[in-house]
């Protein structure tokens, strides 16, 4: 089966259940901020801070930097994925590391 | 239909990420349940394959592939959550160039040192390879074939290797990766307390009132543990976080002390913190007048380097470790000129932040666990840096229980399971014996049913002499497995490039992907990696974890196990051993050392067996296809005798098939119960009744306060090398990158290793973020980007470079000088010029 398109309905991409800490006295307006960007959904938090959230992308390097703008938003101490699901296109373009010679 | 399909995973993804923080969601779907059932995804545990810290993961596979990952939520390490390491996992085995068929170098349709890599059968490479080691082995004996290996070795491969090269080929010409990064630990364990390994767990994270990191950048190398501190550091009255470095990171953010302090000080500032502790009269006296033993060590002991090194002429007591009782009050004078003036100044660290981490560690209510990593172990005096720090836990009594913990943090995910406990060093046996003590000679030769005198009694040579024998033509034959050592041993020009390049050897590297290592090698062996077989790991806390084969791996691909046991094979025990020893034992003569050693009614006490979980599925095991036995679990349970009923206490694991059913457990395990804190009554079973705390690692129960002075670095900055530079890891890539840089994402986020400058040394050599620049050493360069604003932020006059990057290879400008008693090599500090390109 082929995942070329994303608009495929049987594709999946990279979904992301995490859990990220906010600096608590700062909370409010970084989870404002973290409900504003695309692919992200809050889904509960707790008093210490934290928030449950899914991200997301239709690849997991798309995912991937998803995680990084959160991680690098003011206000953000940690953000840790803890479940991923990433069915996506395995033909994809394998970079970095060595070309056989 | 898609869109109920993509919801219940997305809810799956959301339930496991609410129940790693014990919060529960208005969405109630049994998220699992429904994934197996629906998607046909079947989930299992397994231990991570990147770091130390020894995380469980779940492991969700789907016609033969791993799609999916959780954070296992049984697991004690990670109570359900990830790192961004472990969010990719799934991917490390499905690079483009994962390796299918041995390659050898070859010309004129046969081998040549010189020729291009080739696709060749098994048999033609294990035919080539034997050639090899047979010439070696008649003309020059054991002492010219050597093995590296690897803390990411599982126990039983680790085991499996060891007893081939120690007892099969009789070289004690051994020794894993794990000497780059924990050795230091190691030598620093048995001087103070006679045997290796923490005494405390992570249970520590949560039951500390203060953290002091000592050279180890945690968030972004241990974000796992980093989380867990955070947590508390958040959550806990009072509590704190000091962090040390030579420059300032990530750790920096949580940080309410945060000092960076110069090269090699380190040692200054550990040493003034005893002195305060005794100067104010704040020391546990009952705990040392029980518990301890003051010694000093000799000192001058020179840099690990080749003897003819002017360095080395000029110490006294080159490579000496030789201690000597000390009163208290000797220990104390010793101390004296480590004042606070003298560390500030030695350090550069202002005094009140030094005055404040002195205060933390004498303040007898609060308990603190203390952590480090390469800073300690990567140093010139490393095993006496990670004793200085034990020093000033064990004056005040603040050891082996929870919360008061000195803490060695590991690099690999089984540095300690397997390189440690299994003993793949060149001076090591299983469970804390030595090859120079007869005693555990005999103790090993009789559970391997050997004659006496099968293991040689002198150790071998240690990792960083590999490749000096290698260049200097006296190791022939060698095999480097399940690590890319061309990258990560220092002063590759000088010394690792010559050796594995001289025409003399013959070199084989084992390997999922191609390597820098493999580009340098003679023949490279495709290797089956982490959940294409069945294996264990052990973290730093202890803790053995046990996993099933997940998927099968590429056709051609094979363990490492399934390697050294086939060659094995190729040997008869009468062409490998001499004529004394064949005399003992004329009944092996005509076997073969697979037969000896892996066929010897222990390793193949099991049959071959269906592998099932308790949901009923079926895993495969291709080691057992091939050799019709349970291969992993008879290697485990040989190897558990040595713990069980060796001369060294203390070192039981659990038996195998209870780690299948367990997330893991921390030895010693008696009677089917891990140990939390060692040499503890009440948790250490090992301990008498009534003596509270026992440290029976060493014969008199009591563990030793070295003194040791600072010693400076072989080499500092001076007019021509004007600057500090220290290597290390980045988090998106682990170690040298052979697995990251596979995973597009992560080679994305952090594709070229750069040169972290602060800017005004920048400015001052005309530099513009984003210029390229060279970095210059005695021994080599290399040339990469300045970076100015990027998260790692050195001070003035040091530069950092990360090592993942295969093109930019720092390794040709560090020095290759060692603590001379561990042999670990320090990549933390040389001397360096940055000039333009």
């Amino acid at each position: 089966m082929s995942h070329e398109q994303t608009e495929d309905e049987g594709y999946i991409g990279c979904i992301v259940g995490a859990v990220v800490q906010l600096k608590p006295d700062t909370a409010t307006e970084t989870g404002q901020q973290l409900a504003a960007c695309a692919g992200v959904e809050i889904h509960g938090e707790d008093e210490q801070s934290r928030l449950v959230i899914t991200m997301e992308a239709a690849t997991s390097k798309a995912a991937l930097k998803l995680t990084e703008q959160i991680q690098n938003m003011d206000g953000v101490l940690s953000v840790t994925p803890v479940y991923q699901h990433c069915e996506e296109n395995q033909q994809q373009d394998q970079q970095g590391g060595w070309k056989w010679r | 239909m898609a869109i109920s399909r993509r919801g219940f995973i997305k809810s799956s993804a959301a339930t496991a990420a609410a129940a790693s923080i014990g919060i529960s969601l208005p969405i109630v779907v049994h998220a699992m349940d429904f994934d197996a059932e629906k998607n046909k995804i079947r989930w299992d545990k397994a231990a991570c394959r990147f770091c130390g810290v020894g995380c469980s993961i779940l492991v969700g596979t789907k016609d033969d592939r791993v799609i999916a990952t959780q954070a296992d939520p049984k697991s004690e390490v990670n109570k359900g959550i990830n790192c961004i390491k472990g969010y990719f996992l799934s991917k490390i085995m499905y690079g483009k160039d994962r390796l299918t068929s041995p390659m050898l170098r070859m010309k004129g349709g046969r081998y040549h040192k010189e020729g291009e890599f080739t696709p060749v059968s098994w048999d033609v490479a294990f035919d080539i390879m034997a050639e090899k080691w047979k010439k070696t082995l008649k003309e020059k004996g054991p002492e010219a074939v050597g093995m590296f290996g690897s803390g990411q070795w599982t126990i039983m491969e680790g085991y499996a290797a060891s007893k081939l090269m120690k007892a099969g080929f009789r070289s004690n010409n051994i020794d894993p990766n794990a000497r780059h990064c924990m050795a230091s630990a190691v030598g620093a364990f048995m001087r103070a307390f006679g045997s290796d390994e923490p005494m405390g767990c992570y249970d520590d994270l949560e039951h500390a009132d203060a953290f002091v990191l000592w050279g180890s950048n945690m968030a972004e190398m241990h974000p796992i543990l980093w989380t867990r501190i955070t947590n508390t550091r958040l959550s806990k009255p009072g509590a704190e976080v000091h962090v040390l470095s030579t420059y300032e990171h990530r750790c920096f953010d949580l940080g309410d002390n945060n000092m960076v302090f110069t090269p090699q000080t380190d040692m200054v500032i550990l040493n003034y913190i005893a002195n305060y502790i005794i100067q104010h009269k704040a020391y546990d006296q009952k705990f040392i007048d029980k518990h301890v033993n003051f010694k000093e060590t000799a000192t001058d002991i020179g840099y690990g380097l080749r003897p003819e090194h002017p360095l080395e002429q000029k110490a006294r007591n080159p490579g000496k470790g030789d201690m000597s009782g000390i009163t208290f009050e000797a220990y104390a004078e010793m101390l004296k000129p480590y004042t606070l003036e003298h560390a500030a100044e030695l350090s550069g660290v202002p005094k009140e932040n030094l005055l404040r981490l002195a205060q933390l560690y004498a303040d007898p209510k609060k308990k603190i666990t203390s952590l480090w990593t390469m800073g300690f172990n990567q140093h010139t005096r490393g095993v006496w840096t990670n004793g200085l720090l034990y020093n000033i836990h064990l004056l005040m009594g603040k050891i082996s229980e929870p919360g008061n913990s000195p803490f060695s943090l590991t690099g690999q995910p089984s540095a300690c399971g397997t390189a440690r406990e299994v003993g793949t060093f060149s001076h090591r046996l299983p469970a804390d014996l030595v090859v120079k003590n007869k005693e555990h000679r005999d103790f090993a030769e009789s559970v391997w049913k050997l004659p006496e005198g099968t293991i040689p009694a002198k150790p071998g040579y240690h990792a960083v002499q590999h490749n000096r024998m290698l260049k200097d033509g006296v190791i022939n034959a060698y095999w480097s497995m399940c690590n890319n050592n061309v990258q990560a041993a220092a002063n590759m020009n000088e010394e690792t490039l010559p050796g594995w390049r001289n025409p003399d050897n013959f070199v084989v590297v084992s390997d999922p992907y191609p390597t820098v290592s493999g580009m340098a090698a003679d023949l490279i062996l495709p290797t089956a990696m982490w959940v294409e077989k069945e294996g264990a790991y052990g973290n730093a806390e202890r803790r053995t974890q046990v996993w099933r084969q997940q998927v099968t791996p590429p056709a051609g691909a094979k363990s490492d196990t399934w390697q050294l046991m086939e060659f094995s094979k190729r040997f008869k025990v009468k062409d490998v051993w001499p004529a004394d020893l064949l005399a003992k034992a004329p009944e092996l003569r005509n076997k073969t050392l697979y037969d000896v050693l892996f066929r010897n009614g222990n390793v193949d006490k099991f049959p071959a067996q269906k592998v099932t979980d308790d949901r009923g599925n079926i895993y495969g095991n291709e080691e057992m296809d091939h050799f019709g036995f349970y291969v992993q679990k008879g290697l485990f349970e040989e190897y558990r005798l040595f713990g069980t009923t060796g001369p060294k206490k203390g070192h039981n694991l659990a038996a195998y098939d209870q780690l299948h059913v367990e997330h893991g457990m921390r030895w010693p395990v008696v009677d089917g119960k891990e140990t939390k804190w060692r040499y503890r009554e009440g948790s250490d079973p090992f301990v008498p009744a009534g003596s509270g705390l026992y440290f029976y690692g060493n014969k008199d129960g009591r563990a030793n306060i070295i003194f040791a002075p600072y010693e400076q670095p072989p080499e500092m900055p001076d007019e021509t090398f004007d600057m500090w530079l220290c290597t290390g890891r980045v988090l998106e890539h682990w170690h040298s990158g052979t697995m990251t840089q596979r995973v597009p994402e992560l080679y994305k986020a952090m594709p070229d290793a750069q040169i972290f400058m602060h800017p005004e040394d920048a400015e001052k050599r005309g530099f513009k973020r984003g210029d390229m620049a060279k970095v210059q050493s005695r021994r080599g360069e290399i040339t990469a980007q300045i970076e100015t604003r990027g998260r790692n932020k050195p001070p003035k006059g040091l530069i950092f470079v990360p090592w993942f990057d295969a093109r930019r290879l720092i390794n040709k400008v560090t020095l290759d000088a060692t603590d001379p008693l561990s042999k670990q090599t320090d990549y933390k500090k040389c001397a360096v010029r940055v000039v333009k390109a």
